[in-house]
């Protein structure tokens, strides 16, 4: 596979790294994805994080989940596979089954409530700039810049009017697609 | 059959029909989790509320109702059920279309994916923030102000714990008040 970033990675780090990002991402992974895969260590490019995005997205499963399938895949073959994705979800696991036996008591502290639903906010944020800054890195060349505006404008708009998110894949793609052909 | 055994028979379906991102099968999980009577309906959005609480991925809910229904051997299996089989699928998409030496048609699909999924993490984002953001400015402006923030210098952590620290303080406040 043609991620030149990745192969060769060790088990070691793989853990690190989809542990790491699992553990930071409050209010879903992608961008932690994003920041710690694109941005911190430089395993994907924008590009590469997009399409591997887009693909877990159109496969059945979790988009994030699929990517760091494929990711470890890339890196160590099916064992690199599995460890990332023990990594990715194991230790949040472990918080989460900590959480759900705390669960009852935490309903006492309104300020760590507040603070857990800003930290939510702040994450929505988060999840918004990571699309905005892929975009706008995909959107360099000059030649593909409309059409590359104009096809994630309309997926965002169509995932914010609640219609689901394959179909949303779908129509997207193909029209991506087609504008792409036209221009060629 | 236990319920821990069958429930984590049933992750295997769960995983394959997770089309469209594993939100979208919540309520399908809920009716066979509390139809088959192995959690109740409380118990159930208790277990989905403090895996979105979580870090982690989505798809903790899973495991998470796996352990609350057998222990920890049945999380596991469980969450091995619904994502290898995803993982698998993945993979080999993958192997076709980032190959190499693909056709220029693959490469050209690959392009057309890319900001398919650009606009759908924006949207997801957008989503996130007018599901917990309800009504209360200081939510919309943290939504906003982060946003704007994290487009212009990354998105760290750093954004994150300050919109916590400003959620709390505001919390206190209104307490004091």
């Amino acid at each position: 596979m043609n991620l030149s970033a990745v192969s060769g990675r060790s088990y070691g780090e793989l853990a690190r790294i989809f542990s790491l990002l699992a553990l930071r991402g409050f209010g879903g992974v992608a961008a932690q994805a994003r920041d710690v895969l694109v941005e911190r260590e430089g395993w994907l490019t924008d590009t590469e994080f997009a399409e591997l995005l887009g693909i877990g997205q159109i496969v059945p499963g979790a988009n994030v989940t699929n990517l760091t399938a494929v990711v470890g895949y890339a890196a160590r073959g099916v064992p690199g596979a599995i460890v990332a994705l023990a990594a990715l979800t194991l230790p949040s696991l472990a918080i989460a089954i900590g959480l759900l036996s705390l669960a009852v008591q935490l309903n006492r502290f309104p300020a760590a409530i507040a603070a857990e639903r800003a930290v939510l906010c702040g994450a929505a944020g988060i999840t918004i700039a990571s699309g905005l800054r892929t975009l706008r890195s995909l959107a360099k060349v000059p030649a593909a810049r409309v059409r590359i505006t104009v096809v994630a404008v309309l997926s965002a708009a169509l995932v914010v009017a609640g219609v689901p998110l394959l179909a949303v894949a779908a129509v997207g793609v193909a029209l991506s697609f087609f504008l792409a052909g036209r221009r060629a | 059959m236990t319920p821990g055994i069958a429930y984590a028979l049933r992750c295997l379906f769960f995983g394959i029909s997770a089309v469209g991102g594993v939100n979208a099968i919540v309520p399908h999980v809920r009716s066979v989790i509390v139809g088959s009577g192995w959690l109740s309906a409380d118990s159930f959005a208790r277990v989905v509320t403090v895996a979105q609480l979580a870090p982690g991925p989505n798809l903790l809910y899973i495991p998470l109702c796996g352990w609350a229904i057998a222990g920890l051997p049945v999380a596991l299996f469980s969450l091995a059920a619904f994502l290898l089989p995803t993982a698998l699928g993945a993979i080999l998409a993958a192997r076709v279309l980032l190959a190499g030496d693909a056709s220029p048609r693959i490469v050209m699909l690959r392009s057309a994916i890319a900001p398919v999924a650009a606009g759908i993490l924006t949207g997801a984002g957008i989503a996130l923030g007018r599901a917990v953001a309800t009504a209360r400015w200081i939510d919309i402006a943290i939504v906003i102000v982060v946003a704007a923030l994290a487009t212009w210098r990354g998105s760290t952590l750093r954004w994150m714990a300050l919109a916590g620290l400003v959620g709390a303080v505001a919390s206190l406040g209104r307490i004091g008040a």
